[in-house]
């Protein structure tokens, strides 16, 4: 073995440093769907084997049992701390009536909560990000599911823990909603549940059966007929979600990061103008603190002092490159 | 008694609905085959649709995986064609696979003794170079990827190393010896005769 050699590879490996690894909220949207492919082929596989030995009926009972009476079936409610208040006003079923929560409480299984007059937002303990419209009330079931009494409630994913299955599951009066990694809008009103997907792909169990949803798409659940329609990401009508969104402070963050949650939280697609650009905004930090009143114009203060420039169109955020004048 | 490959093993116990394989093969291979496809694409949101399109197709014909490649090579000739499939699509030609030329990697590799080029063409080769070197540890069994990155990169010593891995030492220092000679090897491959030249001078 050659010791100079040996430095060698020990300077390409400094050079190169850590291997990057892709966000939680790609990786846990990739694994819900290659997860989903999997097990609906293994049971596929399964089931003609079953089907050889001519019990297909025992085999659909198992199918559901399994897979339709858990998503039907109420959730046992979880003893202990589940989430947080993050921003907004809420207020807590209590003995005595309903009382006020303070910002950074924390709120337990089986809690039932309400907003009155303005939207809150609840920092799940597994990093999922919910947002409570105004008037709207919810009750805290589990880590994964909560179930919407009326009202609406929008879901983000995005920076969630990598775990399998859905981040969160939402009970409604009509069924179940199931995300696969993504970012949503349930809305429940008499006698009737709205999805709205902006980001993703949701799943929505009612007692007609079940039908999917990805971006840009919505399911109306009205009187037991299953109607579709179509929503723009980036329509006003999601503004509401940012009054309550969680801070993002740029101090110390990756460039990456922050085109990612703008993007994000303004419903477009993040495009890099070449790998370059991109490989160049994991590795490159933001100094300072930008207090700014919308994600748009964070990006603009924020990428002053880098060398990124930015192109905001209506469905899509292009990075690249500022270009010398 | 024959000897199953890991990786055989692991797609039967896949086959057999095993959950635990399952994530064990998501675990194992989606941040190394992301990487893979981030090389050769310039669109983020391509890159996610296309490793998921892999592993989606992956495990529809993990049945016919037969073990005569790493599972890792199986799965990079799968994203290879979704990736041709994706620039036929977009009536675009497909990039290099890793576009650095000889004379490109011999610059680089005399850069890393400069102290740090301000050129920014010359940024952008080391950044190439960068991702030619994660390529090459991302090839290499991930057990002797993760030693070299764990000793080079994080400083870890052979003992961390080998607690890290559940070894003794002198394993641990067998695999070290091991990984540096498959990464010399990989990266020669690719770099071809400057870089060999580079790493034995």
């Amino acid at each position: 073995m050659n010791a100079q050699s040996d430095d060698n590879i020990e300077r390409l490996l400094k050079l190169a440093g850590p291997r990057p690894e892709p966000s939680a909220a790609v990786r846990d949207e990739v694994y819900a769907a290659v997860r989903q492919a999997w097990e609906s082929g293994h049971r596929r596989s399964r089931n003609r084997r079953t089907l050889a030995f001519a019990v297909a009926a025992t085999v659909v009972v198992a199918v559901f049992i399994a897979w339709w009476l858990p998503a039907r079936s109420p959730a046992p409610v979880f003893d202990g701390p589940l989430a947080q208040l993050d921003r907004g006003e809420l207020e807590i079923s209590a003995d005595a009536g309903w009382r006020p929560v303070a910002t950074g409480d924390t709120l337990d299984g089986g809690a039932v909560l309400r907003t009155v007059a303005d939207p809150a937002g609840l920092a799940m303990l597994n990093g999922v990000s919910l947002r409570l419209g105004r008037s709207s009330q919810i009750e805290l079931l589990t880590p994964r599911r909560v179930r919407l009494h009326g009202g609406r409630l929008y879901a983000d994913t995005a920076g969630k823990r990598f775990h399998a299955g859905s981040a969160i599951e939402i009970e409604t009066p009509d069924g179940l909603v199931r995300d696969v990694g993504t970012r949503f809008e349930v809305r429940v009103e008499p006698g009737r549940t709205a999805v709205r997907v902006r980001d993703g792909v949701v799943m929505l169990a009612t007692g007609s059966g079940e039908a999917a949803a990805g971006r840009g798409q919505a399911l109306l659940f009205d009187n037991g007929q299953l109607e579709r329609d179509v929503v723009s990401p980036t329509s006003p009508d999601w503004s509401w979600t940012l009054v309550v969104a969680p801070h993002f402070d740029t101090d110390g963050r990756r460039v990456s990061e922050l085109v990612d949650w703008v993007a994000r939280e303004t419903g477009r697609e993040l495009r890099y103008a070449d790998a370059l650009v991109r490989n160049s905004a994991v590795s490159t930090r933001i100094h300072g603190s930008v207090n700014a009143a919308s994600p748009e114009e964070t990006l603009e203060l924020a990428l002053q002092t880098t060398r990124f420039s930015f192109d905001l169109q209506e469905m899509a955020l292009t990075i690249d490159k500022r270009r010398e004048e | 008694m024959p000897v199953i490959h890991p990786d055989k093993l692991l797609t039967r116990r896949m086959q057999r609905g095993d959950q635990s394989a399952f994530d064990e093969f998501f675990k194992a291979y989606f941040s190394r085959l992301y990487r893979f496809a981030r090389c050769r694409l310039d669109d983020e949101d391509a890159v996610k649709d296309i490793v998921q399109k892999t592993l989606v197709r992956a495990v529809a014909k993990v049945h016919t995986y037969r073990g005569e490649a790493a599972l890792f090579t199986w799965l990079c000739r799968l994203c290879r064609n979704e990736i041709s499939d994706h620039y036929r699509r977009a009536g675009r030609r497909a990039g290099h696979e890793l576009p650095l030329d000889d004379l490109e990697v011999r610059g680089v590799l005399e850069s890393l003794d400069d102290g740090g080029s301000e050129d920014p063409v010359r940024s952008a080769e080391r950044l190439q170079l960068v991702l030619l070197i994660q390529g090459v540890v991302d090839h290499l069994p991930a057990r002797q990827g993760n030693a070299l990155e764990w000793k080079y990169v994080q400083g870890l010593s052979v003992e961390e190393i080998a607690a890290r891995l559940e070894v003794s030492h002198a394993a641990a220092q067998s695999l070290l010896a091991r990984a540096r000679q498959s990464f010399r090897d990989g990266f020669a491959a690719l770099g071809q005769a400057e870089t060999d030249l580079f790493l034995k001078r």
